[in-house]
């Protein structure tokens, strides 16, 4: 092998990095939506072409009026079911273990973009759209993960049933799986009892139908 | 390769241990380098990919697995041209082979490195987070290293082993802090 050969490989390393970058910098902010257009082999056509319109950025993906995600969260202790509910340009997330973990997180759902956080703001949520899922990190007290919510179609969404100080929230999945947790006056969690398919719930011996939470519900 | 045959000539050693030093130094900016730009620069959640994917993020541990495959060949590959494997004598092709493998390596995990440095950032959010960020400027930074040793005559023996092993390291940490975690967590999907 000639001594230059090394030197080739990181030429070609560092080309590759700096072209791979700077086509990713084309695309930000008012940047033509196809960067492959720049290429020099269009360039003698680039002159017939009409100016671009006024550069305006290409639009942000949007969320739907209304949607829910569902994402389930490894974490060192157990699973995490996390529940988004977008509703106009506000959203609610709820993430729980189905013990004794809960957060909820409200705050507001524009350009694509979810940035949420619970009363106190021990706990965030920052996300934005990738396809038809959301994807961002959580973090409850220090801890922090990366999540991947999948838009989730009805009747998977979150519910909610309070009453004389005793909240029950439950996510329900894509596949119809159930995750709640129930807390009590005193601030204790446990388990939430079991939610039927049709949204009833036997607390403490009577039979309740559980709300379903929208993005602008006041929880 | 001709560093192997190099080793053995007798050249003063002062100034084989300044073109390590320089070498060594070189690739901590490198690494040190690529950590500030992760650092300072603002996510941006995107970057260009190959399609055909069902994400970014798999396109990211596929890729970073070929690089592992091609590390391990080079792994195999560098104790065959030591003669560190039973049988003798290697083929004369596996110097060509290591030099090959070894770009094919590095140039498979470019993209993916962007991705992490523009896309996302040097985080420390978790343990498997940080140690993938510090690990990936590692990486790049011995890989340096060793591309500017390997253009030198008269290293002491052992300098190429160590700092390739050094490299094969970073990458195959880089690698289990990363899509290891991502089959783990999402399974073995495309």
């Amino acid at each position: 092998m000639k001594i230059r050969g090394p030197i080739v490989t990181l030429a070609a390393v560092a080309v590759l990095g700096v072209g791979i970058l700077l086509i990713n910098m084309s695309k930000e902010g008012p940047a033509p939506a196809n960067p492959y257009s720049q290429s020099t082999t269009t360039a003698a056509a680039t002159p017939a072409a009409p100016p671009p319109a006024p550069s305006t950025p290409p639009p942000p993906p949007a969320f739907p009026a209304k949607a829910d995600y569902v994402g389930k969260v490894p974490t060192a202790n157990g699973t995490l079911t996390l529940e988004i509910t977008v509703d106009g340009d506000k959203a609610i997330a709820y993430a729980c273990d189905g013990n004794t973990v809960e957060s909820w997180l409200r705050g507001n759902a524009v350009n694509g973009a979810v940035s949420l956080a619970n009363k106190d703001k021990t706990s965030r949520l920052e996300g934005h759209l990738e396809g038809s899922a959301i994807v961002g990190t959580l973090s409850i007290g220090e801890k922090k993960w990366d999540f991947n919510a999948p838009v989730a179609q009805p009747p998977a969404g979150l519910y909610v049933y309070e009453n004389a100080g005793v909240r029950n929230s439950w996510i329900v999945d894509s596949t119809g799986g159930v995750t709640g947790v129930q807390r009590r006056e005193d601030n204790s969690t446990a388990p939430a009892p079991k939610l039927t398919t049709d949204g009833i719930a036997n607390i403490d011996g009577i039979e309740v139908k559980a709300i379903r939470v929208e993005g602008d519900s006041n929880v | 390769m001709s560093d192997t045959e190099a080793s053995t000539a007798a050249v003063p050693a002062k100034s084989s241990a300044v073109a390590v030093l320089i070498a060594v130094g070189l690739g901590a900016l490198v690494a040190v380098g690529l950590g500030v730009f992760g650092k300072v620069h603002e996510p941006q959640f995107f970057s260009i990919n190959l399609a055909g994917f069902s994400s970014g993020l798999a396109v990211k541990a596929w890729l970073a697995t070929l690089a592992v495959a091609l590390a391990l060949f080079q792994l195999g590959s560098a104790f065959a041209m030591y003669r560190l494997v039973p049988g003798g004598k290697a083929p004369s092709w596996i110097g060509t082979a290591h030099v090959w493998s070894g770009r094919l390596a590095v140039l498979t995990s470019v993209p993916v490195a962007v991705h992490c440095l523009y896309a996302l950032g040097f985080e420390s959010y978790d343990n498997r987070v940080l140690f993938h960020s510090l690990f990936g400027c590692f990486f790049y930074g011995a890989f340096v290293t060793k591309m500017i040793l390997l253009t030198r005559k008269g290293l002491r023996s052992w300098v190429i082993p160590v700092v390739g092993g050094l490299v094969f390291f970073g990458l195959v940490y880089v690698w289990l802090t990363s899509a290891l975690w991502f089959f783990q967590t999402n399974g073995v999907t495309f």
